[in-house]
């Protein structure tokens, strides 16, 4: 069975009569600049930013199982990508990709270099997705950024904190991914 | 076949060689004996088939109505005969032949009184019937190699030769043509004394069994005395069989040859002694050769100081595993009284071999070296090849990610 891929047009509507404009054909957007929200989020905390960002995850996870329909939970991982990063695309968020570092997953989103409020809406924003899409319950943590490519992990809230441990001290995001690795073969 | 036989066969041999060589003439120009009608002459040649059964096929024009020159009808035989030979001719010319003469018989069938031959034209008998009286009979073959002289018919067939030539000419018939005929005749061979065949009479069976007892006794003497001895029995008196065997004495064996034959004494009732096997040599361990001191008897059992070490294990105290009772080297075999100390063999038991020994007294075990267990416990490394992760959808990746603690 073909996969369909990922079709932005009409996608955004930009009503100027009414000064609106509608993306997917929900609700009317704001365009903000990215400077002020990443400003604004900071000055809202860490829990605000990734309430919001996890509000925007959602609508973005639930505009990819629309467009995957009951099929998503066998999507292919280049299909689900593609999905993904093209909602994500449309907000503005940069450009999604998804490596694959033995077991773990890890999320790679091209941008311009966020602050630790831009980073941890972007984190939101997979999450939120990840829920409303595939129903997981998963915690994306932030490994590293670097030369516009932040990198996101993807693991479960149990794993987390050890996870956030290994990054507070200074463990490389190779050595976290190989820790994780190493438990499990030990497990 | 005996000499008669083979003298009247060469004596009918030499007239039929003669009567070959010399001119044959023609019986006749309308002399016919059946067949197919020869186109120059009158005499027929071919297969003797009956005139009356030539067939002609209906649709086939007549014979008459083709234009071939007809024949004037064949005169009878006989007629003919008679017409165009004279009987004085025909004695004079004719130079019969064995065939000649066995035509004859049918040409000719009347008896000895015959009337002349005008009447007998007067009334010819049918070809057909000429050609049917060509037939032999089997009264009419005359087997040659027969002993008994032919039979009277041929004689009057002779016969009936001088007759036709005397119905020719006058009644009397000339001796001289009866004697120029007789060449067609059996000559009686000359008188010679036959005697009975050479053969021992045959055994006529006796009536009864006292007179078979009785001619028992009376053949058994009697010898045939020309019959060709047998093979085997008894030996003639007589001829080549007469001549003496000569008698050399048989070759003997000389005494060399013989050599000097010993008298052997009777067999006694000393019971053999099996239970002792032989030794086994084995050349290639030589260096556990020893020497075994004398002992009164190999049954005796030996003390332990005189078991040899062996080997260099079995020197070494060690045995170490075992009893010093357990360390000592069997002796599978003991070297009989006759046997050398050299050929005495010695075989090393393998280890793990079963206590075995010849003797019941030598109570001797297998010297065992054991393995030092000194066997560290190393638990086995298992290297489990990378497992080639290929998620097929997105949603088993994020599972496998999710998984990882």
């Amino acid at each position: 069975m073909a996969e369909p891929h990922f079709d932005p047009a009409h996608a955004l509507k930009f009503d100027l009569g009414r000064g609106q404009v509608t993306l997917q054909g929900q609700g009317p957007c704001v365009l903000v600049p990215k400077a002020a929200l990443l400003e604004l989020l900071s000055a809202a905390g860490e829990e605000a930013t990734r309430n919001f960002g996890q509000q925007l995850g959602v609508e973005v996870g639930r505009r990819v199982s629309d467009r995957l329909g009951s099929d998503i939970h066998q999507a292919s991982i280049e299909t689900f990508v593609d999905h993904l990063g093209g909602e994500l695309a449309l907000l503005g968020l940069g450009s999604l990709a998804v490596e694959r570092w033995g077991m773990a997953m890890v999320i790679v989103i091209e941008g311009p270099t966020l602050n630790k409020s831009g980073i941890a809406l972007l984190s939101a924003v997979v999450s939120g997705a990840l829920q409303r899409a595939l129903s997981r319950d998963a915690t994306v943590l932030e490994l590293a950024q670097s030369e516009g490519k932040l990198r996101l992990l993807v693991v479960s809230k149990d794993t987390a904190p050890k996870v956030r441990q290994w990054l507070t001290q200074n463990v490389s995001w190779g050595e976290v991914i190989t820790r994780l690795h190493e438990q499990r073969g030990n497990a | 076949m005996s000499t008669d036989k083979i003298s009247r066969l060469q004596s009918l041999l030499d007239r039929i060689k003669k009567n070959v060589a010399s001119p044959r003439r023609p019986l006749g120009s309308n002399l016919v004996f059946g067949g197919t009608q020869g186109q120059r002459s009158d005499i027929s040649t071919g297969p003797s088939v009956p005139a009356a059964s030539v067939t002609k096929p209906k649709d086939a024009p007549a014979l008459n109505d083709v234009a071939t020159p007809r024949r004037p009808p064949l005169p009878p035989i006989a007629a003919a005969e008679v017409a165009a030979h004279r009987p004085e001719t025909v004695a004079a010319h004719r130079t019969p032949t064995l065939s000649g003469a066995a035509r004859v018989p049918t040409m000719a069938g009347a008896p000895l009184g015959r009337p002349s031959a005008p009447e007998v034209s007067a009334k010819p008998p049918p070809t057909l019937e000429v050609i049917e009286e060509l037939d032999f009979d089997d009264a009419e073959v005359i087997d040659i190699t027969s002993d008994r002289p032919p039979p009277a018919e041929i004689s009057s067939v002779e016969v009936s030769h001088v007759v036709s030539v005397e119905a020719a000419g006058t009644s009397d018939a000339p001796k001289p043509a009866a004697e120029h005929v007789d060449d067609l005749h059996w000559s009686e061979p000359p008188t010679i004394d036959r005697h009975p065949p050479d053969s021992s009479p045959r055994p006529r069976a006796a009536a009864s069994l006292d007179e078979a007892l009785a001619g028992v006794t009376a053949e058994s003497v009697e010898v045939p005395i020309k019959t060709p001895p047998p093979e085997s029995g008894r030996q003639p008196l007589e001829g080549v069989y007469a001549a003496p065997i000569p008698e050399t004495p048989l070759p003997r064996p000389t005494v060399e040859q013989l050599g000097e034959t010993l008298d052997l004494e009777a067999p006694t009732s000393a019971a053999l002694e099996l239970d002792l096997a032989k030794p086994k040599v084995q050349k290639a361990q030589e260096d556990l050769e020893f020497e075994l001191p004398p002992r009164a008897s190999v049954l005796e059992a030996p003390a332990r100081g005189e078991f040899p070490a062996l080997t260099r294990e079995a020197v070494e105290p060690a045995s170490r595993h075992r009893a010093p009772e357990q360390s000592q080297t069997q002796i599978l075999n003991v070297p009989d009284e006759g046997d050398t100390i050299e050929t005495a063999a010695i075989v090393a038991p393998s280890e793990g071999s079963a206590p075995s020994t010849d003797r019941d007294n030598l109570a001797l075990s297998p010297d065992l070296t054991e393995r030092t267990s000194e066997v560290q416990a190393v638990a086995p490394e298992f290297i489990h090849p990378a497992h080639k992760f290929a998620p097929k959808s997105f949603a088993e990746l994020l599972d496998a990610s999710l998984k990882l603690q």
